[in-house]
């Protein structure tokens, strides 16, 4: 256990240094100057306070010097300030990170709860009306983006039923859990739909996968009720796949929810990235991106922890 | 009380198997024993293009309480079939089975999945050919044995497991309590087809199937698998249709034989009788390819020439004229009824021993027919060896 941990933490250094210098690299060639969003287009005409801030923010330097600086600072827990607004880049995480952090999570949940049941009923009934029907559904839920379900959500259960808050966002921390709760539920249903789509297409085709097996017709022939022989007996062997893809989506939401964000105005860390990327603020982007391909690392260990435990055969002796 | 096979042993079980059918008691066979299952005009056709493939075409026998009918025939014969279309379990959607299955007196045929669950299990189980895929991979072993247990017979999970424990003792699994615990993949092949016949016996059904249970193990295991079927079998005088291709498996374990080929019954006897006087020549043909110690080394094995017909498009006349030593027009023309001499029933022109197929079988070597002349071959050595 210790040396699949050890290995585990010996690749999360490598995907770092990786992804950081990648990401380093791109808003280096990105064209545009960070000291434009600075100090706004009038100030720039002036070539002596330009200049003054380039040296001070490094910009100057080679680029590799660049890098191996922020690294430095990286490694002892620093990741700078932001160029713009001049926050700390880790309290600017640690502020957003667990919003889009838990929009993520419930919407997997969510999609989960429903992609199974639904693609199990497919597979189960695989080319009645059971199946076509709900086939015919996923395949909606799927070409629909997540922005007009996000609105579709708001319309109705917002502005027709004054249901729930349109916007904004309620952090658990102050005003409780049912408060957070309410402002959370529509985006990230939002988000679940797709999510929805692609699961219960991958649960119903490898269930189809694992009803043809011998064991399948053996529990049959047992005398086993159908429902006991899905669920007991087909739905782990077909949840392999699943995973994988829970998991890496789970890691993509994680950086891809600024739409909803934005449409549900939602402090989320999404939306600062997109920010953040239109003004050149490289220290900001370095910063969410080490903590978002460091949650996709562990996210996809646990994964690849879960495996063993739904197939005895993946674990070691 | 098992006898350890060399890996040489294993023509030498098969010619043990056949020269001691003499000395079998076949006491078990009562024909008086009460009818347990009656099958009749069976029929399982898939529907995949055009022409129904019928894999089963007009099956029908008894088998009687605590007896033993052995299902003999190539592969592609129907006869894997045939079994779970009398169980019901066939799950291909484009499959229909007609025809009546009587079981203790109640149609099996047009009940539903629902009704027929009460049988499955309970009243009737079925062994699989290969162990390696008949036990689900992510299920402990205790699971697997226990779970119908206290579907059927509204076990606690306790009382469930102490039969489990008993189960493994009778397939004689050791440590059979530490087993539960496990998974198939800790298992050699072998010990999981005693888990799945454990399985099988667990609710004491009246009926086993066995469906080629030992083509998928090890030729040393083979044996006391078969060993283990049969002692359970007359210990439960339980009934039980054994499916192999191998008359070898057969020779020494069944009351009564039927010979499936395209999916009919070409001859059915029972045991002794099938063996003393072969009528069918796809009995014979299958008989003369079981190798024999007691011939030369380095004798050519003999294989029946030719293969199985395609099911979706059967010849007319005999299916099995194409591969016939003795076939003569006729065969090309009629289909043979099966006509039954005392007990003893074979669907044939020609049988095998009447003076017709005699000549048949010169005529077809003279002219050149490739598997008339090895049967005329070889009907001139056996003679040779015994007078």
């Amino acid at each position: 256990m210790g040396k699949v941990i050890a290995s585990r933490l010996a690749r999360l250094v490598a995907t770092l240094l990786a992804v950081t210098f990648l990401t380093f690299s791109m808003t280096a060639l990105l064209p545009g100057d960070p000291v434009n969003a600075i100090l706004g287009v009038e100030a720039v005409r002036d070539p002596e306070v330009v200049a003054k801030i380039r040296a001070d923010l490094g910009l100057d330097d080679p680029f590799f010097l660049r890098y191996a600086n922020w690294l430095k600072d990286a490694a002892t827990g620093d990741l700078g300030q932001s160029y713009i607004t001049d926050q700390d880049v880790l309290t600017t995480i640690t502020q957003r990170l667990p919003v889009t952090a838990q929009l993520a999570f419930m919407a997997i949940v969510m999609a989960l709860i429903l992609a199974i049941p639904i693609g199990v009923l497919g597979a189960y009934k695989q080319g009645k009306w059971q199946d076509s029907s709900t086939s015919a559904g996923v395949q909606i839920a799927l070409s629909i983006p997540n922005f007009i379900v996000g609105i579709f959500l708001i319309w109705l259960f917002s502005v027709r039923l004054g249901w729930l808050p349109a916007s904004n966002w309620n952090r658990i921390t102050t005003e409780g859990l049912i408060q957070n709760l309410k402002t959370a539920i529509l985006p990230a249903s939002a988000l679940a739909m797709t999510q929805m789509a692609i699961f219960s297409r991958l649960v119903r085709s490898d269930m189809i996968a694992t009803l043809q097996e011998d064991y399948i017709l053996a529990a049959r022939s047992k005398g086993l009720s159908d429902r006991f022989i899905l669920l007991r007996h087909a739905l782990r062997p077909s949840s392999l796949s699943l995973m994988t893809i829970v998991g890496i989506n789970f890691g993509a939401l994680l950086g891809g929810t600024v739409i909803i964000e934005y449409l549900f105005a939602i402090p989320g860390v999404g939306f600062r990235l997109i920010n953040a990327i239109f003004q050149r603020d490289i220290i900001v982007i370095q910063g969410i991106t080490v903590f978002i391909a460091t949650a996709y690392v562990v996210i996809n260990t646990i994964v690849d922890l879960l495996y063993a435990v739904v197939d005895p055969r993946i674990r070691k002796g | 009380m098992y006898i350890s096979y060399t890996i040489s042993g294993r023509s030498e079980m098969v010619t043990r198997g056949i020269s001691g059918f003499e000395g079998v008691s076949l006491s078990s066979h009562d024909s008086g024993s009460a009818t347990l299952l009656s099958v009749r005009n069976l029929r399982t056709y898939f529907h995949v293009g055009g022409h129904p493939v019928k894999a089963v075409d007009g099956v029908s026998f008894d088998v009687g309480v605590g007896t033993t009918l052995g299902i003999v025939g190539e592969s592609g014969s129907g006869k894997t079939v045939l079994s779970r279309s009398i169980m019901g379990i066939n799950t291909a959607g484009n499959a229909t089975t007609t025809g009546s299955v009587q079981y203790n007196g109640s149609e099996l045929i047009g009940k539903t999945r629902r009704e027929l669950r009460h049988f499955w299990g309970e009243e009737m189980a079925m062994v699989f050919q290969d162990p390696m895929t008949s036990l689900n991979p992510v299920v402990r072993i205790g699971r697997q044995l226990t779970e119908h247990l206290r579907a059927h017979k509204n076990m606690s999970k306790a009382e469930a497991e102490e039969v489990a424990i008993q189960l493994l003792t009778w397939v004689r699994i050791p440590e059979p309590k530490q087993r539960l615990a496990n998974y198939p993949h800790q298992m050699s092949g072998g010990m999981r087809q005693r888990v799945c016949i454990a399985i099988a016996l667990a609710c004491s059904p009246q009926l086993l199937f066995a469906d080629e249970p030992t083509t998928a193990l090890d030729v040393t295991v083979q044996h006391q698998i078969l060993n283990l079927l049969s002692q359970q079998q007359v210990e439960r005088k339980m009934a039980m249709v054994l499916v192999t291709h191998d008359l070898g498996v057969v020779a020494t374990r069944t009351d009564e034989i039927a010979v499936i080929y395209a999916g009919k019954i070409v001859e059915k006897a029972p045991t002794a009788s099938l063996f003393s006087e072969m009528r069918h020549p796809y009995t014979q043909s299958l008989f003369w390819s079981i190798p024999k110690t007691s011939e030369p080394k380095h004798t050519r094995l003999s294989a029946i020439i030719g293969r199985p017909p395609n099911l979706a498009a059967l010849p007319v006349g005999c299916s099995f004229a194409d591969r016939c030593p003795y076939v003569q027009p006729i065969c090309r023309e009629v289909e043979p009824d099966l006509q039954s001499d005392g007990g003893h029933a074979f669907a044939c022109h020609l049988p095998v021993g009447s003076a017709a197929a005699d000549v048949a079988l010169s005529e077809n070597a003279a002219a050149g027919l490739a598997q008339s002349q090895s049967a005329a071959a070889r009907r001139e050595s056996n003679a040779g060896v015994s007078s």
